[in-house]
């Protein structure tokens, strides 16, 4: 019998906060009727009266997990889902058989899987489209069977094709950055950022949408007051520095030369990626956002090695309204391999082969501010477009900075060290946590000081 | 963050323009990079002045990422004191849930009497607020005083460490630790009457006595009303020093503080204030001095009463009779008697026999007659005095915070807005009973379905009768809630979010059961499934809290 999810596994699935709040008063047994779940096929299923005159049939497939609800709600999934599973997950769902309707729906679930992987398959990794598109994405337009000679031509000439796109691109980049030195940072401040959007929206043209990602924060540079032309100055150095970089690329070892890709913006095929080799540890989920941008919900996730001390993040991306992907829940701590992209200093990764079930975290293995600054500071010096690494440092008190200035993680003691919070970061629940004694927070270290991401008291983890 | 005086000369120059700057400056910073840095940054070609700054600042920028090192503790704010120790245990993770819930307004009810309610709930079972979620609650704390309230004896050693860093946090639970009857001392008849005797201590007294020797108007009442709670003897003595300084127009409220703690010592005073040239000084004055039955002012006024109305017997009949003042002399209108009638129609003596019998302590009628109020308002009156009678008890009830026995006596027979009034002075059996009849009245009366009077009448019977309801009332409210489509009304919708937070937690059972028997798609359905929720949540909250 498989173990019913935790709570916050059930509420990470929902699409937003009203969802999740609607699906909490939809998890009594009131409404609901003819409930059941099964390991084969794992399904949790019932029925929900609902203000409708006919109750509404709701069914899970754990296995995914899909949703299948007979409302009319866009979101996905809908609160009749959730409220099914927090149902569930409080043990108030007994096994059962599961009825014809939900063994058909999970039949031709699996059956339409098993073509979509055939398909993946025979049409290889493709030119891989961008990774975050390429989570969601329609089947290759490649024809099926084998490649031949004569496709595997095409497609380097598409990749020649591309790179000359690209150098171009940056060509213009690098004049455009040229000029804006030359004339004086100081009209980015006074608001040109049509100019600047101008000059964005060409790179996406020239298949670079990793600068032209870059490009679009340097507005907020302009923006963030006080020492600002510095700022600018880093951000537009990062960018030139891209730019000579992408000239060098056959003469930069591999890694290196991996990381420019990344920033240029050519992406790496999941596959490829989840074909390296992995690295297993027990990894340490310390926090999970969701942001969302461009019609995009960004999951990331991140994680350090208990063993290796290595940090990682894991992204996953949904529409709005989607489900997004639950299988890295903070507090808990995975016996996994993690396949890394390559890169100069490898963070991003993904998830594979999984060793044991699932354990919740109960201490978390950490270091000192000494070593989580020296870990970033060799992460710099192997990628210098590196801007932040997770951490997490142990035997801290945090100490809000007397009136509104930024917070510190302090370790007593003579030989004790500090790190800045970043500017703004008013962490309550973490003093509150604390309690002014020394305890181990997760954090994310940028250049402008670190952002808490969650805290351990001991026996938990609480997100910041 | 800063790289070092390098790069703020970049940062200007790339600020100014490399144009405006010129090539020497650039050339000039080439030359000067400092660190492993230099070297390339030498080699760089000042011609191409605008790229050669820019690759000059990503070799800078790369070598201070990767070659600062941490800061030292000492550059640091010194932690300050750690939070002490030794707080009871925090409520478990499914209380905590709960209170997330609650916290996150994630059910249809008024968020504060909920989060009220977790409070009490956890201070019964010894527990304090887990530490994660203190911020929650503190911001709620500041945010209403009622939670504060509620929130102080569970927050812990913990929570009092935390809310000292945070002045609107801290200024909420100051304002919680007030005594309450300083507001209390404010409120009208029926307020809330000294929950608490703290408040003792000495410098916030000395700082109250300042504020009514400085201050101004309100603020001096408030300070004045704080010295009472502490030390009624002391407000006493400081109001009775000043009062023929007072300020004419000041006097009837600061009277009226006397109100709270109001005992035998403040007669003379208050016989002082009768002599006032101001009505309203004096109405004060008497209101509070009926409430000292003892009173010489008590003795007048029940001997008034008497006068006018009188037990006659019978052989073993008894029946009331009245006779109305035949004038109103100065001495009733120095306890407080207005001469002249309202423009209502009431006639000048029955409108003195109502004021004289209203201002008559309400043991004078039981003492003299020597009969139980229940005997006494069951007495054979005239019907033309009945009514007036009834109403001048109920008055006087309310005034006096009468007796239960008083209150019962009147509650069947008043008019309702009497009745809402003397419902908080039954018992609670009692009261509930009172109000369980009111709903099962209201809900006979079938045709016309309930007319706004009756339901308001059920409303305020309901308002008056704190939760959790017992299980007569309770039962009575439940028949009413399964009453068929046609007999529903608007009041029923309107009451749903009262029945939530005052019917006792298990009556969830009750509610989902009946809401199985209802069509979906109906108006009810809605406000049934609101009801059944914020009940579940209740139940879960008492069952993890016990």
């Amino acid at each position: 019998m498989s173990e019913p999810w935790g709570t916050e596994q059930v509420l990470a699935l929902a699409p937003d906060p009203a969802s999740a709040a609607a699906g909490r008063k939809l998890a009594s047994p009131g409404p609901w009727s003819d409930t059941g779940h099964a390991d084969d096929p794992p399904a949790v299923w019932g029925h929900c009266r609902g203000s409708g005159r006919t109750p509404y049939e709701t069914a899970v497939d754990l296995d995914g997990p899909a949703f299948r609800c007979s409302c009319p709600s866009r979101k996905f999934p809908c609160k009749h889902a959730l409220g099914l599973l927090l149902l569930w997950s409080g043990g108030a769902v007994p096994a059962g058989e599961a009825p014809e309707r939900v063994v058909e729906w999970t039949a031709s679930r699996r059956q339409r899987e098993r073509v979509r992987d055939e398909r993946a398959a025979a049409s290889g990794s493709g030119d891989g489209a961008g990774d975050v598109a390429g989570d969601a994405a329609t089947d290759g337009d490649e024809p099926d069977g084998a490649r031949t000679a004569a496709s595997q031509e095409a497609a380097r000439q598409r990749a020649d094709r591309r790179a000359q796109r690209v150098a171009s691109g940056l060509a213009d980049l690098d004049l455009w950055l040229a000029d804006q030195v030359r004339t004086g940072t100081a009209a980015l401040a006074g608001g040109g950022y049509a100019a600047i959007d101008a000059m964005a929206a060409r790179l996406v043209d020239a298949q670079a949408p990793g600068v032209a990602a870059a490009l679009r924060r340097l507005p907020a540079s302009a923006a963030s007051g006080p020492g600002w032309p510095g700022r600018v100055l880093a951000d537009l150095a990062a960018l030139r520095l891209t730019v000579t970089a992408s000239r060098a690329l056959d003469t930069l070892p591999d890694p290196l030369a991996a990381t420019v890709r990344t920033r240029i913006g050519l992406t790496v095929a999941k596959e490829d990626v989840l074909a390296r080799e992995g690295v297993r540890d027990e990894w340490q989920v310390l926090a999970l956002r969701d942001e969302a941008e461009d019609r995009l919900v960004t999951r990331r996730v991140w994680l350090t090695g208990r063993r290796t001390g290595r940090p990682a993040l894991v992204l996953s991306f949904a529409p709005p309204g989607q489900p997004l992907d639950t299988s890295l829940l903070p507090g808990r701590l995975v016996d996994a391999d993690l396949h890394f992209y390559p890169a100069a200093s490898p963070l991003r990764a993904l998830p594979g082969t999984r060793h044991r079930p699932d354990r919740p975290l109960t201490d978390v293995v950490g270091t000192t501010i000494a070593q989580a600054h020296a870990a970033l500071a060799e992460a710099c010096a192997a990628d210098p477009w590196t801007t932040s690494r997770p951490a997490v440092v142990t035997g801290v008190v945090p100490v809000p900075g007397p009136d509104g200035d930024r917070w510190w993680l302090v370790e007593p003691g003579p030989d004790g060290h500090a790190l800045p919070l970043t500017v703004g970061a008013t962490p309550w629940t973490l003093l509150a946590v604390s309690g002014g004694a020394p305890v181990t927070v997760a954090v994310e270290l940028t250049r402008g000081g670190a952002r808490p991401l969650a805290v351990h008291d001991g026996t938990g983890t609480v997100p910041l | 963050m800063s790289r070092g005086p390098t790069w703020d000369e970049l940062a200007s120059v790339a600020l100014l323009g490399t144009d405006r700057a010129g090539r020497a400056r650039v050339a000039g910073i080439l030359a000067g990079l400092p660190g492993p840095a230099g070297p390339v940054a030498a080699a760089l070609d000042p011609a191409d002045a605008p790229r050669a700054l820019l690759d000059a600042a990503a070799l800078l920028a790369a070598q201070a990422a990767a070659g600062a090192g941490p800061v030292p503790a000492a550059h640091a704010p010194a932690p300050g004191p750690a939070a002490p120790g030794g707080d009871r245990p925090a409520a478990g993770p499914r209380a905590a849930t709960a209170l997330r819930t609650v916290l996150a307004g994630a059910v249809a009810a008024p968020p504060d009497e909920l989060l009220i309610e977790w409070l009490g709930l956890a201070a019964q079972a010894g527990l304090v607020v887990p530490p994660a979620d203190l911020v929650g609650v503190l911001q709620r704390c500041a945010a209403s005083a009622p939670v504060a309230v509620a929130a102080l004896p569970v927050l812990g050693a913990r929570g009092a460490w935390l809310a000292a860093h945070q002045p609107a946090w801290t200024a909420a639970l100051d304002g919680a630790r007030v005594p309450t009857g300083a507001s209390a001392a404010l409120a009208g008849p029926g307020g809330p009457s000294g929950r608490d005797e703290g408040g003792r201590d000495p410098a916030l007294l000395a700082e109250a006595e300042e504020e009514w020797r400085l201050g101004a108007g309100p603020q001096r009442r408030l300070a004045l009303a704080r010295i009472r709670q502490a030390d009624p003897a002391r407000a006493r003595e400081l109001l009775a020093e000043g009062w023929d300084a007072e300020a004419p127009a000041d006097r009837a409220a600061l009277v009226d503080v006397l109100r709270h703690r109001l005992g035998p010592a403040d007669e003379p005073l208050l016989e002082r204030a009768l002599d006032d040239r101001r009505k309203a000084v004096r109405t004060a004055a008497a209101r509070l001095l009926t409430r000292l039955p003892h009173s010489a002012y008590g003795r007048r006024a029940g001997e008034r009463a008497l006068a006018c109305v009188h037990l006659q017997r019978h052989l073993t009949r008894r029946r009331i009779a009245v006779l109305p003042p035949a004038d109103c002399d100065a001495a009733m209108v120095r306890d407080g008697i207005e001469e002249r009638p309202p423009d209502d129609g009431i006639g000048p003596r029955a409108w003195w026999l109502q004021q004289v019998v209203a201002a008559a302590p309400l043991e004078a009628w039981t003492a003299a007659w020597g009969l139980a109020p229940a005997q006494v308002v069951a007495l054979p009156v005239d019907d033309r005095w009945r009514q007036l009678l009834v109403n001048a008890w109920a008055q006087a009830a309310i005034a006096q915070d009468a007796t239960p026995e008083w209150a019962a006596a009147l509650v069947d027979v008043v008019p309702r807005t009497a009745r809402a009034l003397l419902l908080p002075l039954l018992p609670r059996a009692d009261r509930e009973a009172a109000a369980a009849r009111v709903v099962r009245t209201a809900s006979l009366n079938r045709a016309p379905a309930g007319t706004p009077q009756v339901e308001s009448q059920v409303t305020e019977a309901l308002e008056a009768c704190p939760g959790p309801w017992g299980p007569e009332l309770t039962a009575a409210v439940l028949d009413r809630l399964a009453r068929d489509a046609d007999a529903r009304t608007w009041a029923d919708h309107q009451r749903v979010p009262l029945l939530a937070l005052r019917l006792p937690p298990d009556a969830v059972t009750a509610v989902a059961r009946l809401l199985d028997t209802q069509p979906p798609g109906l108006p009810w359905h809605l406000p049934l499934t609101r009801l059944r929720d914020v009940l579940a949540l209740r139940h879960q909250m008492h069952e993890e809290l016990r």
